[in-house]
């Protein structure tokens, strides 16, 4: 047995999005969900989704994947505690009808290696996301996601809840760091 | 930034049957080839399936839970063994069964815990008593993939997991979802 002390699980460099294998990403590979543009459906439901970090990361804002063809809206993405508070967000930024990832910053956050959960919401139903969907909510409850569905506030509350999800779509979004763009 | 790096790593607070401990997880390259499903009977009566996986550090497991299917029906099992196939935990504990409850949600138990493991190989395992019970699982594609990731089975001839599996080849393409956590007052 070799005195290797390292076991290889570091977290990713540059973005992390919910496909990485420190959160979602070999469920996401496994449920072979439909993945595709579809709108939001359901203003200011957030979704929690967890992650961990093996080594501390910089934190420098979050992002979410869009298409076009919807209609206006607003996003925020977040990154919170593993006991549900809020540590950063980017507050509301505008969707975008195209293509892209879109972005917005925060104020450098370090993230010590721990348990973390990203969090997304749009303010309107409109807004053209990628996202997953397997019909079935609990494809991401299996996997430690939390949702918040009723609530009437916009932006990312200060605590997160710890309510089941009980939407089946999963958007892909993530938060980002290093180099401070995306 | 005052930090070494070499050898510390991030419990989750869980993992499952397809997270990123299993074989099934690690497989990045390549899906099962099927669709995550509620709507597939139990392949089997008492049938058992053990999913090996690697924990890179010690884990106190405090709850574990898994995804009823359209159909509930009778009791499980679900439990952790060796890679010889001696068994270390299960839920049933040879008098209070674990009755499928509740159709289309997830449910949980804390019955036997903590189940304290150290780093190193496992099996997990899930058996149900009966073939018409529906768990959330991959159920369709080509039988080789999942044989590729180690998935092993077996016909257990009554309820409750063995004290010493006998592991025998994969007769159908199936993976149950299941999850354990060190979060006892959580269930997603």
């Amino acid at each position: 047995m070799s005195d290797w002390e390292s076991n290889g699980l570091i977290t990713p460099a540059g973005t992390i999005a919910i496909t990485d294998d420190c959160s979602l990403g070999p469920a996401l590979m496994m449920c072979q969900a439909t993945f595709g543009l579809a709108v939001v459906g359901t203003a200011k439901r957030i979704i929690f989704v967890p992650f961990t970090l093996d080594r501390p990361y910089v934190s420098k804002g979050g992002w979410t994947a869009c298409g076009a063809g919807g209609s206006a809206g607003n996003f925020d993405v977040g990154v919170y505690d593993e006991f549900g508070n809020k540590l950063a967000s980017t507050g509301s930024f505008a969707y975008a009808s195209a293509d892209n990832a879109i972005s917005a910053s925060w104020a450098a956050t370090e993230l010590a290696p721990g348990r973390y959960f990203m969090a997304q919401e749009a303010d309107g139903t409109g807004p053209g996301i990628m996202r997953w969907d397997t019909s079935l909510s609990e494809t991401w409850r299996i996997n430690g996601c939390f949702e918040y569905s009723d609530v009437l506030t916009f932006p990312l509350p200060a605590t997160m809840s710890f309510t089941s999800v009980s939407h089946s779509q999963m958007p892909f979004f993530g938060i980002y760091g290093k180099a401070g763009v995306m | 930034m005052d930090y070494s790096g070499a050898g510390e790593l991030t419990m989750p607070w869980l993992f499952s049957s397809v997270g990123r401990f299993s074989s099934v997880g690690k497989m990045t390259g390549q899906s099962l080839g099927s669709t995550y499903t509620n709507a597939t009977n139990w392949p089997s009566g008492n049938r058992a399936f053990f999913i090996p996986f690697y924990l890179p550090a010690p884990y106190n497991v405090r709850k574990v839970w898994w995804h009823n299917g359209s159909v509930v029906s009778g009791n499980l099992d679900v439990g952790i063994y060796a890679p010889d196939g001696t068994r270390l935990y299960r839920l049933y504990d040879g008098v209070t069964s674990i009755a499928q409850t509740g159709t289309n949600t997830v449910q949980g138990s804390v019955q036997g815990m903590p189940w304290w493991l150290d780093e190193g190989d496992y099996y997990m395992a899930f058996q149900l008593d009966n073939g018409t019970g529906r768990i959330g699982c991959n159920s369709t594609g080509t039988i080789s993939v999942f044989k590729a990731a180690g998935l092993l089975s077996q016909n257990v001839g009554s309820y409750g997991l063995p004290a010493t599996a006998t592991f025998v080849t994969l007769a159908n393409a199936f993976l149950p979802w299941f999850a354990f956590s060190d979060s006892p007052n959580r269930t997603p």
